[in-house]
């Protein structure tokens, strides 16, 4: 079976619990429920909350990199340090963040194979307890605009990129316009973009949200939906989080190189006046 | 379109277990976690869906489920109470 093209991108939950307590492994849990954290988290975890902490406040937009380092300095964070980050439904959240430390330049950073469900299934420790961290300083690298794609590179890509929706296949269709477990209200139109093709999240992963093999996400992605390992590609959602998963999939388990996560996604992409759509519901 | 439920175990409710929806073609479209009551709440289309639990403690529940148009269903998942 040949191995991910980054191994050390995963951990998994038996390593992760046998280094508890080791104060060189900086553990972060980043979750879509925010209160996940506060119901109990992996000893020694800090937070990050996507929404107050990943998002500008007067801006849709990821932090400033001035703000990425005070962010991660605050919480006794290094820019050299190993970081595992994990959460809630199968990382989607804690794969957003690996991508976004990954967008500043944060080398030694890994996801927890399986996430806060496998911990949580596994009958593993949880606590209530704060840590107590110092502050350090955090230099924050430039921006990595080779793994973030725009609205502009997205239209200007059509026909020519590789477009990878990663929604649900009723998503794609129109049919919802969210993610089964949230409410459906939403103003702009439901579709995806012309040309995009459909592969959910979810086969990249097995029942108890780790990550599949090499061999079965080359089966997914490059003979199963077609994909060119050796061209651009743009992957996408709703929000960016869950393709940020497929993000992880692609450039760090498989090793294509030139991938980017269009954060800005559906919920922008959709309401945008002018751009062509495409839908399997009629209006 | 809403389908709510709850997650039982002898007949009392289990927190903790994850809940996923599965389309008719197998697809996993959507995960939730049991709160205090073992309750889940999903808002997907009409049609025939598939509920997979897993409960703390390594066991797996399934149900199938038809929903119609328009419809709310409230349904438990797990073994039945004890006799």
């Amino acid at each position: 079976m040949a191995a991910y093209a980054n191994p050390g991108v995963l951990i998994s939950t038996a390593e992760v619990a046998e280094r508890l307590g080791d104060p060189a492994l900086h553990i972060v849990e980043v979750d879509e429920d925010t209160a996940a954290y506060e119901r109990g988290h992996i000893p020694g975890a800090v937070a990050l909350d996507w929404r107050k902490d990943l998002q500008q406040a007067n801006a849709r937009d990821v932090v400033d990199r001035d703000e990425f380092a005070r962010l991660l300095g605050a919480r006794g964070i290094g820019e050299a340090d190993e970081v595992v980050l994990y959460g809630g439904n199968n990382n989607w959240f804690a794969a957003y963040a690996y991508w976004y430390f990954k967008y500043y330049g944060h080398r030694r950073v890994r996801l927890m194979d399986g996430g806060r469900k496998k911990w949580e299934l596994e009958g593993r420790r949880l606590t209530n307890d704060l840590p107590v961290t110092s502050p350090v300083s955090y230099a924050a690298g430039a921006p990595d605009r080779a793994i973030r794609a725009f609205r502009d590179e997205v239209l200007a890509s059509l026909g020519s990129v590789q477009l990878i929706d990663v929604r649900s296949p009723e998503e794609f269709s129109g049919v919802l316009a969210a993610p089964a477990h949230l409410p459906q209200e939403q103003a702009q139109r439901n579709g995806h973009i012309p040309g995009a093709r459909n592969v959910p999240w979810s086969r990249a992963t097995n029942e108890d949200g780790t990550f599949r093999s090499s061999d079965e996400l080359r089966d997914i992605y490059v003979r199963g939906a077609g994909l060119d390992e050796d061209a651009s590609a743009i992957a996408y959602c709703r929000i960016g989080e869950r393709s940020a998963h497929t993000w992880v999939v692609l450039h760090e388990l498989l090793g294509m190189s030139n991938v980017k996560n269009y954060d800005g996604s559906w919920t922008e992409y959709g309401s945008l006046v002018g751009v062509p759509i495409e839908s399997e519901v009629a209006r | 379109m809403r389908l709510h439920g709850r997650v039982v175990r002898q007949g009392a409710p289990v927190e903790g277990a994850y809940v996923q929806l599965i389309g008719p073609s197998g697809e996993f479209t959507a995960e939730v976690r049991t709160d205090e009551s073992g309750r889940f709440l999903f808002y997907p289309v009409a049609g025939h869906w598939m509920l997979r639990g897993f409960l703390p403690g390594g066991s797996r529940v399934e149900r199938e489920i038809e929903l119609g148009t328009g419809q709310t269903l409230d349904v438990d998942l797990g073994d039945t109470p004890a006799a």
